[in-house]
């Protein structure tokens, strides 16, 4: 795993004597538990825990491998722990901060395989813990990508694939961007001529300007002001033109993005989403793809026309008096910096108001969405005071935000600007001792008016694309993070499944190092029922998601008519599972296109008699519009029961060969609870049927229950011999008797 | 007959339910306590049981984390809990703060000495009263859970956890972290 030093490996040479190393990790705690490092060593006789302390080496744990039974990675808060048991004694081996528990994890298994005498594990990918090479931070198993430290130049090239299919567009946009900038030029050009060529040669005669000369300048006077007309329309034109296409090019790459993005998100396997919120995801795709957007649509023509227009004044400036040009651009060096500066200052206090707004909402949301329960606890006092506390810091900090922006900005602005005064000074000295026109003089002060624009955008532009990049590679992780179906030309068809499921050793943890379902072996023959049985945390719902493959098996497998599941053709095998979920979630629509869901085109006649099958055709009669009743977030609110059958009703209409029933633990009235088991007792017919059931009364109908403890498989055999038996199924039952007396005795 | 034997085994349920939901506290007096030469830790109760393993586990890791101790064995099933470590005997308690040190590695935050946003994430050097530690967090509020005012738990990629009490911070590792918060 880790290679051992050449150092300690010779100062260790009289321990091992002709051993071979079998495994060597090092960890990143010292014995005493402060930052350091020790080494895990193991030969096939021998266990070692070395500290290597300023040259000498301590050897903090010598165990005999024939001595060991059992070796465990145990995960403890901000740690973890190696613990052995030694013949009976448990030995707390070698400590590691949780940056290790992958190879400890993976060291573990292979100890353990070796005390066991059986083949170490191989070591797979998931086994270590893969870091950038540039920032440290955890790679995600797969992924290439550091989620912290981004490839500009990579990400950057990434998104200007976007742009290609809109290429001639694009350099359109550049060409008419181009233009505007010209044409903005021509003004402070213009106003030279006007001054030294007009009003200079017109001021001498002092409003007596003899008639030819008159009408020549009056001649170009008029030229000029038409000029300056048309540049400004001529700018405006394009400027529309550009801004309309830009526009146009911007929304369109970002639809392309966004789609991709969502039809990505569609197909991700459901380990993707256990590890994130539902709600950062979505803000992803709207805030991520709304940075992306605002830089592809403004900030790239805005960056690239400031920079456009910098490059032509200077130009402009060196080439009509470098002199002067120089000393004016002279103030910029330091004024950029100063940006730099006040510009990560106000970022910080802007982000901190940000934040404590973010937790002001926070309590806001809170207390109002569970107000019942204030007032049922008459808490009114302490949730005012626990928002007084939030609003007041963040009155703080908005004051010191806004105080500080209201001092720095107008400093800045000072300093940006203070080529003015050294072109008012250094330029009257030029007009006074070097010939300089009075023009020359005004278009430069035209010109270095038209810096301070795009000096501003070069101290900012680095945030702007740093911000995209980051906004960028979240959203490129999400589309190269793993689909659900990798491969789905090797996957065997399968349309019509009779529905025998075997679980053939299926062992399975959502992390590798902790197993939640050990080895469970199920053989179920099609239309059997078979009700999962066992404490919160058994593993039910794990065998459930093994099932319809929202994850696989690490070890052993599922095999439905014979096939190993993660052979089958996914969408073969979903279409052929049904579920009804603990929680029934409707879409928002029409009930009828609830129900449908699985089925668009079904027939009104196929939609009533899965309706009716579920008992919830009545109830659906009931309601003024019917089945075209709108439910979901703003529809109709349906109550618990309601939503259930409707679920149920979906699965008929389905019409699946093997049957999930996650059933809800929500207490419903006792004439609903019986329309309800009616329904599903219609469903189960002629089903490979699942159910986990809270309610042992579903459970009777099973023809055979499994009863999960700890993730193991502890009994199996219908209600009668379960009962018999005496197990922990009968005590189950009992305390359920014993639990539904007390609240009938509340009645 | 038959229902006198119905009643009994009901009253039999019912007392297992409520012993169930009761909660045992471990006086001094009711146990003793080996640790074994591999360092793990072995509990004698008296005139019942011993358990080969145990592990202690703190019921409010913040507020109280010298009381309400869980002690459970092996299979994490509670054994009982000890209201109060000061209770104990000095042995006992050192062995006991000693596995609730090993299960509670949170270091001790001295210092902040910076702190850098690097595009996704934020770089932390920090003093910790366990040496000098670069973390990496994934932002700044997120990874920073505010345990009661001026107590902070920043939890970095990894998954480990360093505590930090503002009032115990030098001026300028205060003056950083008020940037943030």
């Amino acid at each position: 795993m880790h290679t051992l030093p050449e150092e300690i490996k010779e100062k260790i040479a009289h321990l091992l004597g002709d051993s071979e190393i079998q495994l060597s990790v090092h960890s990143d705690l010292s014995p005493d538990g402060t930052m350091g490092t020790q080494w895990l060593v193991s030969t096939k006789e021998k266990v070692y825990v070395l500290s290597p302390d300023s040259g000498k080496i301590g050897i903090e744990k010598d165990i005999d491998v024939k001595n060991i039974v059992e070796v465990k990675a145990e995960a403890l808060v901000g740690n973890g722990c190696l613990i052995a048991n030694v013949g009976g004694e448990y030995v707390p081996v070698i400590r590691y901060t949780n940056a290790m528990s992958k190879e400890f994890g993976h060291a573990a298994r292979r100890l353990d395989a070796l005390a066991k005498g059986e083949d170490a594990p191989k070591p797979s990918e998931d086994d270590f813990t893969r870091r950038c090479p540039k920032c440290a931070f955890p790679l995600e198993t797969g992924s290439q990508v550091c989620p912290n430290c981004v490839n500009r130049a990579r990400a950057m090239r990434r998104l200007l694939q976007y742009v290609v299919p809109y290429k001639k567009l694009t350099i359109l946009a550049g060409c008419l961007m181009l233009a505007t900038q010209l044409m903005q030029l021509a003004p402070p050009k213009l106003t030279q001529i006007l001054v030294d060529s007009v009003f200079r040669r017109a001021e001498p005669f002092k409003g007596h300007v003899p008639g030819a000369l008159r009408g020549d300048l009056l001649h170009l006077l008029g030229l000029i002001v038409l000029a300056l007309i048309g540049t400004r329309i001529v700018s405006m034109v394009t400027g529309i033109f550009q801004s309309r296409l830009t526009a146009y090019l911007g929304s369109r790459m970002i639809h392309d993005i966004r789609m991709q993005l969502y039809s990505a998100l569609e197909r991700l396997t459901m380990a993707f989403y256990d590890k994130r919120q539902t709600g950062a995801v979505i803000s992803r795709v709207s805030q991520d793809t709304g940075a992306l957007q605002e830089f592809l649509a403004f900030d790239i023509q805005y960056i690239a026309s400031n920079m456009l227009l910098l490059v032509f004044v200077l130009i402009i400036m060196f080439q009509q008096n470098w002199r002067l040009a120089a000393l004016t651009i002279l103030p910029a060096p330091f004024a950029s910096f100063a940006a730099m500066v006040i510009f990560t200052r106000l970022r910080w206090v802007f982000r901190r108001v940000w934040h404590r707004w973010s937790k002001l909402h926070s309590v806001m949301s809170d207390s109002l969405q569970g107000l019942r329960v204030v007032k049922a606890f008459a808490q009114e006092e302490k949730e005012v005071g626990r928002f007084e506390r939030r609003s007041h810091n963040l009155y703080m900090a908005s004051m010191q935000a806004e105080q500080t922006w209201a001092t720095l900005l107008p400093i800045l602005w000072f300093v940006l600007t203070s080529g003015q005064f050294i072109v008012w000074y250094a330029g009257g000295i030029g007009v006074i001792d070097f010939g300089v026109t009075t023009g020359t003089l005004i278009m430069f002060i035209g010109y270095i008016g038209m810096l301070y624009g795009p000096l501003q955008v070069v101290t900012r532009m680095w945030d702007w694309i740093g911000r995209c990049l980051a906004a960028s590679e979240r959203v490129f992780e999400i589309m190269d993070s793993q689909r659900e179906e990798t491969d789905p030309e090797n996957q065997v068809r399968m349309p019509d499944i009779a529905g025998r499921v075997k679980f053939n050793k299926a062992t399975f943890g959502y992390d590798k190092n902790h197993p939640v379902l050990h080895e469970i072996e199920l053989d179920v023959a099609p239309g059997e029922m078979i009700g999962l049985v066992g404490h919160s945390g058994a593993g039910k719902s794990t065998m459930i998601n093994l099932l319809a493959r929202f994850y696989v098996a690490q070890e052993g497998s599922v095999e439905i008519d014979g096939t190993d599941i993660r052979h089958m053709h996914l969408e073969d095998l979903r279409r052929q599972i049904g579920i009804v979920p603990q929680e029934s979630y409707l879409f928002s629509g029409t009930i009828m296109e609830n129900i449908a869901y699985s089925k668009p085109n079904a027939t009104p006649e196929e939609i009533i008699r899965a309706a009716k099958a579920a008992n919830a055709h009545d109830f659906i009669v009931n309601f003024p519009d019917g089945y075209e009743t709108q439910v979901g977030e703003r529809g109709q609110s349906l109550s618990g029961g309601e939503r259930q059958r409707i679920a149920i009703a979906r699965a008929i209409l389905h019409d699946p060969k093997v049957l999930i029933l996650d059933e809800a633990t929500s207490s419903v009235d006792t004439a609903t609870e019986k329309q309800i088991q009616e329904a599903l007792a219609r469903l189960v017919k002629n089903r490979t049927t699942f159910a986990i059931a809270h309610r042992l009364s579903t459970l009777m109908n099973a023809d055979r229950l499994l009863v999960l403890e700890k993730g193991k498989q502890a009994e199996l055999g219908t209600h009668d011999e379960l009962v018999e038996k005496g197990g922990t199924y009968a005590k189950l039952v009992q305390m359920q008797s014993e639990l539904s007396k007390t609240v009938a005795l509340g009645k | 007959m038959i229902e006198e034997k119905q009643a009994i085994e009901e009253k039999a349920t019912a007392e297992e339910l409520d012993a169930a939901a009761q909660v045992r506290y471990l006086r001094p007096e009711d146990f003793d306590l080996v640790r074994t030469e591999g360092g793990g830790l072995r509990m004698t109760i008296k005139d019942e049981k011993t358990i080969l393993r145990v592990k202690a586990k703190r019921s409010f890791p913040f507020t109280f984390p010298t009381k309400y101790i869980s002690i459970r064995d092996g299979n994490d099933e509670e054994i009982g809990i000890i209201a109060d470590l000061g209770q104990l005997g000095k042995q006992h308690r050192r062995w006991i703060e000693d596995e609730l040190d090993m299960r509670y590695f949170t270091p001790r935050v001295t210092a902040i000495k910076l702190i850098r946003h690097r595009f996704g994430g934020v770089e932390w050097h920090v003093e910790t009263d366990c040496g000098f530690k670069r973390l990496i967090t994934k932002g700044v509020h997120d990874t920073m859970t505010e345990v009661e005012p001026g107590r902070y738990v920043i939890t970095d990629v990894d998954g480990n956890r360093y505590e930090v009490l503002t009032e115990n911070l030098d001026a300028p590792s205060r003056e950083l972290i008020d940037r943030l918060i």
